[in-house]
């Protein structure tokens, strides 16, 4: 009798938290998207409310009209063929640091070098890589906005602590097995890399939907543009146009969103995805 | 019957030939694409984008309109120029004054004398070559708004054109405004820079002085500090301090707009959006208060034509048409602003409309001759932020204004090899 | 002497880190290089690019303001970063906890922050700090209190820039140490239960330490986050009140990319980046890479 009773309570705590969290998180969103229809001399008019005093959809429907899906179908190629290459690239890189961390004895080395890539403010590159980028004749090429930003530090980072959290005994009883480098490295990864892998793809493609200086500086059609872009064009010099922003950021997240809904067990599940028993 | 065909293929193959190349030649003067680029996304009422509109629409060419922000075409020009990728026609005035050699010269095309001249010396003048690299489109004024309601609270009269107020005067109603007039602040300044130099031209002080051919650093003379030290005042009695101490990126023009604000100085280009949006107060513009002198400051910006662009020519084309002053004057009704045309002016239909154009208009007699010679000076090569920070941190506290006006002196002297004059 | 076995594994460690390699010496090392030699001169982006040897590193360390700033970000970073990686990490332990309820809708909600621009992040703290009508000192008001002035005092200036860079990133960590905390097996739990151990001493004694790989990760990356705060500054307080929130990085902005010297600011970014590199590096040596 007491036991149903003790585990509710023993649950309840924490679930109250839980819930107190996501409300303190939340609010200022629900705000956020409430803003996004009301009336602009509303914005800013004080007391700031929360309630728009009139639902409009004018500024969603001034920034569809925009051409707003268009650049959404831009950035979702950019996101996908990025996140593609950037998990497939990420994923070696962060095995071979991890796994050969005995056999090569620079292995920190390297990592300190990908380690560089945030270590120094971004925008300091950006002239030069242009140029890089120009001379290679990529000017107004995907590939110019893609190939400079799959090489992720994080991606790296992270693969590389998945990995060395795996006993090296696992590997190498793969390797008794008779599989090359190669081998040992997929039948390594797929069982045991899922979480880390969907983490960064959740990651990478949110990274690359945002991307903004690239995309503006490398393509020169403007049809190619994304979605940042879009947003970043509706500040002005003399004044913000904060209702299209709203309206266009509101819009820009839904899709992550629902990417991570989708993909969010798989980064939970797996519990028991060391896989070593022995 | 072979004959026949081979005649006939021939005559096809040939007259198709002088088909094609008669569209070539139609080509040259059928419809073209303009690139436009502009530094932001223009509303659908935009002034320069209806126009253009209505000139494409006109002569049968098409638009290619793209939004470079403004801080970031700084990269994407030289991009755009090493890739052959120009726009066609663009809208700017850093861009024609950092890289000139960028740019036709527009004295080829156009007589310059059709301008303002007030236009020509603010927008295209540069000052490191004759050129004129742009040509005068729009053409801001800063300029001072207020709420009627307000000052019938408080008892004030409104100053007119031909009895404005002095700077005391300004000081002793903004404070009677709040005490009586029921707003918030008495008196709101945007968080520029320009706007607070023309309290500094109006009390008779400079950035810097003529010398002989150069210049002598005048910032910290002593009726700059004591203007300074009167803002800080100011800030402290009757202004929404954060706004100029910084540590709030709030635009005072909403303030004014929810009725918080007796004064506010502003710019032209606000007067649009507060006839929008303003429903609950009356409110006007007023002429600008004058100290020693009166003061004000004009910006705006140019269109220009990249040297290499691809169509030049129909760039030149529709600048010719823009020019003419039925179409100019098409454009100043949907912009509002002040002309840079001459013998073209705007003309409101509504009477309150019209009044405060007049006010408007009036500004521009008032830009000093200190203001001209600190802007051929180009001190802003040298230190620009720099400035900026030290009336931030004087308003804020951190540092006196005599001390925050001697260090950015000694900072300016060093680096552009201006003596000091004080 | 090596063997074979291990020259294998030599090759294939290289083949396995080129692609990263290659495209990160691309479109990286070499702009870092271009960056380098920027710094010796006066370039202005494009058409100005003289020698000037040392002279913008003579300029940086003579200027006091440099120091201020870099100070002001250390004293910011080492503020935020203990919310910035307990703060997520309680948020993972409870949205995976099986005693919680909701998980994944709170998993989702927490999450949304980290999605939206420094630009939208901005407006809403802004709406929630504002001093005049903001939602913090309406709800201060009505309980009776004094409003306090978010944008004028400089500690709550910083106070508002880190709530509000913990509010958009907690998201972010927290999904990096849920990741982290799948790898504990379960059967190290089942005991631990087993022996009768508490859930705060379980956390302690057992997640805690087995998170170390991750919890590096976490630190390390929220520092260098830290330490290179612009956007949201820009949004928020724009460096004020006076220059109490300028870091670092806007100081490289205004001192040089705003002004068109393109040269000083290479070198103030390579002066930045060696610092910010012997942070990592510290960081790095004290918990051994994350390596247990």
């Amino acid at each position: 009798m007491s036991k149903p009773l003790l585990r509710v309570s023993r649950n309840l705590g924490p679930s109250t938290v839980t819930l107190l969290v996501s409300l303190v998180i939340l609010f200022p969103i629900v705000w956020l998207v409430l803003s996004s229809f009301k009336e602009t001399g509303e914005l800013f008019s004080y007391p700031l409310a929360m309630l728009p005093s009139r639902f409009t959809f004018v500024h969603y429907r001034k920034v569809i009209g925009e051409g707003f899906f268009g650049y959404v179908f831009n950035s979702l190629f950019l996101a996908v063929v990025g996140t593609a290459i950037t998990l497939v690239i990420s994923a070696m890189c962060g095995y071979a640091l991890a796994i050969y961390r005995h056999e090569v004895s620079y292995t920190n080395l390297v990592f300190g070098i990908f380690l560089l890539g945030t270590l120094i403010p971004g925008e300091t590159l950006t002239v030069p890589q242009v140029t890089v980028i120009s001379e290679l004749g990529l000017y107004n090429n995907i590939w110019g906005v893609i190939l400079p930003v799959v090489t992720t530090t994080t991606g790296i980072f992270m693969f590389r602590q998945h990995y060395l959290s795996i006993p090296l005994s696992f590997v190498e009883a793969a390797r008794i097995d008779g599989s090359n480098e190669a081998q040992t490295f997929l039948y390594v990864m797929l069982p045991l890399g899922t979480s880390s892998t969907v983490t960064l793809a959740i990651f990478s493609f949110m990274w690359r939907w945002n991307d903004y200086i690239l995309p503006l500086l490398v393509l020169s059609d403007q049809k190619k543009y994304t979605i940042q872009i879009a947003i970043k064009n509706y500040i002005g010099f003399n004044g913000v146009d904060w209702s299209s922003i709203l309206a266009a950021s509101v819009m820009s997240i839904i899709p992550i969103i629902v990417l991570f809904i989708i993909l969010q067990r798989y980064i939970v599940g797996g519990l028991s995805a060391s896989g070593v028993k022995g | 019957m072979k004959k026949v065909s081979t005649i006939l293929l021939m005559a096809l193959l040939l007259s198709s030939m002088v088909f094609a190349a008669g569209t070539k030649e139609a080509a040259s003067t059928g419809p073209q694409v303009l690139k436009v680029m502009l530094s932001e996304e223009p509303s659908s009422e935009d002034a320069l984008l209806n126009t253009m509109k209505q000139w494409a629409a006109e002569t049968g060419n098409t638009l290619d309109v793209m939004v470079i922000p403004y801080e970031d075409q700084l990269t994407k020009f030289p991009l755009m120029a090493r890739n052959n990728d120009l726009p066609d026609l663009l809208t700017t005035t850093r861009l024609s004054r950092l890289y000139p050699d960028e740019f036709l010269d527009m004295a080829e095309y156009f007589d310059m004398s059709i301008f303002e001249p007030m236009a020509v010396e603010i927008i295209v003048q540069d000052y490191k070559s004759s050129k004129k690299s742009i040509l005068p489109q729009q053409f801001t004024i800063t300029n001072v708004y207020y709420n009627k309601d307000a000052f019938a609270r408080a008892g004030i009269t409104a100053p007119t054109i031909e009895k404005p107020w002095t700077l005391d005067e300004l000081e002793k109603n903004a404070i009677l405004l709040k005490e009586k007039g029921g707003v918030k602040y008495g008196m709101a300044m945007d968080a520029s820079r320009a706007r607070y130099d023309n309290l500094m031209y109006a009390n008779g002080g400079s950035m810097v002085e003529k010398d002989g051919a150069g210049f002598d650093v005048a910032i910290n003379s002593p009726q700059n500090i004591a203007t300074l030290q009167k803002f800080i005042d100011w800030n402290n009695k009757f202004m929404p301090k954060a706004i100029w101490a910084g540590g709030t990126t709030d635009n005072p023009a909403d303030y004014f707009k929810n009725g918080d604000v007796g004064i506010y100085f502003s710019g032209s280009w606000n007067y649009n959006s507060f006839y929008n949006q303003i429903k609950n107060f009356k409110w006007g513009v007023m002429p600008s208060p004058v100290g020693k002198s009166a003061s004000a400051i004009l910006g705006g910006s140019g269109l220009g034509v990249p040297a290499k662009a691809k169509n030049k020519d129909l760039a030149i084309s529709f600048l010719k048409w823009f020019y003419t002053k039925e179409n100019f004057q098409q454009y100043l009704n949907r912009d509002k602003g002040l002309s840079s045309l001459v013998g073209v002016t705007y003309s409101p239909s509504d009477a309150q409309v019209a009044e405060d154009y007049k006010v408007l208009q009036s500004e521009v007699g008032k830009v000093t001759y200190a203001f001209s010679v600190d802007e051929s000076s180009m001190w802003r090569n040298f230190y620009d932020n720099e400035y900026r920070d030290a009336l931030k941190q004087a308003v804020n506290g951190d540092l006196t204004a005599a001390k925050a006006l001697n260090d950015f002196a000694a900072l300016l002297s060093k680096k552009s090899g201006w003596d000091l004059k004080y | 002497m090596k063997t074979r076995y291990v020259k294998r594994h030599v090759r294939a460690f290289w083949l396995f880190v080129a692609p990263c390699l290659l495209l990160f010496s691309t479109f990286f090392l070499i702009p870092l290089g271009l960056s380098v030699g920027f710094s010796f001169t006066n370039y202005d982006g494009w058409k100005v690019m003289n020698f000037i040897g040392l002279a913008n590193y003579k300029e940086l360390f003579a200027d006091t303001k440099f120091y201020q700033s870099l100070g002001r970000t250390f004293t910011y970073t080492l503020f935020s970063l203990p919310f910035k990686v307990i703060i997520p990490l309680l948020i993972a332990s409870l949205v995976t906890s099986k005693r919680v309820a909701i998980k994944g809708l709170a998993r989702t909600l927490t999450y949304i922050p980290s999605l939206l621009s420094a630009l939208v992040v901005g407006i809403t703290i802004n709406w929630m700090f504002s001093a005049e009508y903001g939602l913090v000192n309406f709800i201060i008001q009505s309980l009776g209190g004094t409003p306090l002035q978010w944008a004028l005092n400089p500690k709550l200036a910083t106070f508002v820039i880190s709530f509000a860079s913990n509010w958009a990133s907690t998201g972010f960590y927290m999904v990096i140490f849920i990741g982290g905390l799948n790898n504990i097996p379960q059967e190290i739990y089942e005991a631990a239960s087993i022996d009768g151990s508490t859930t705060r001493q379980t956390f302690l004694r057992i997640t805690v330490p087995m998170l170390a790989p991750t919890t590096f990760l976490a630190t390390l990356l929220s520092t260098v986050n830290l330490l290179k705060e612009y956007a949201l500054v820009q949004g928020i307080t724009q460096g004020g009140p006076g220059l109490n929130t300028t870091f670092i990085i806007q100081f490289i902005f205004d001192k040089g990319f705003n002004q068109m010297q393109y040269g000083y600011a290479s070198a103030i970014s390579l002066v930045v980046m060696v610092i910010f590199a012997f942070i990592a590096y510290v960081q790095f040596k004290f918990s051994n890479g994350g390596d247990r």
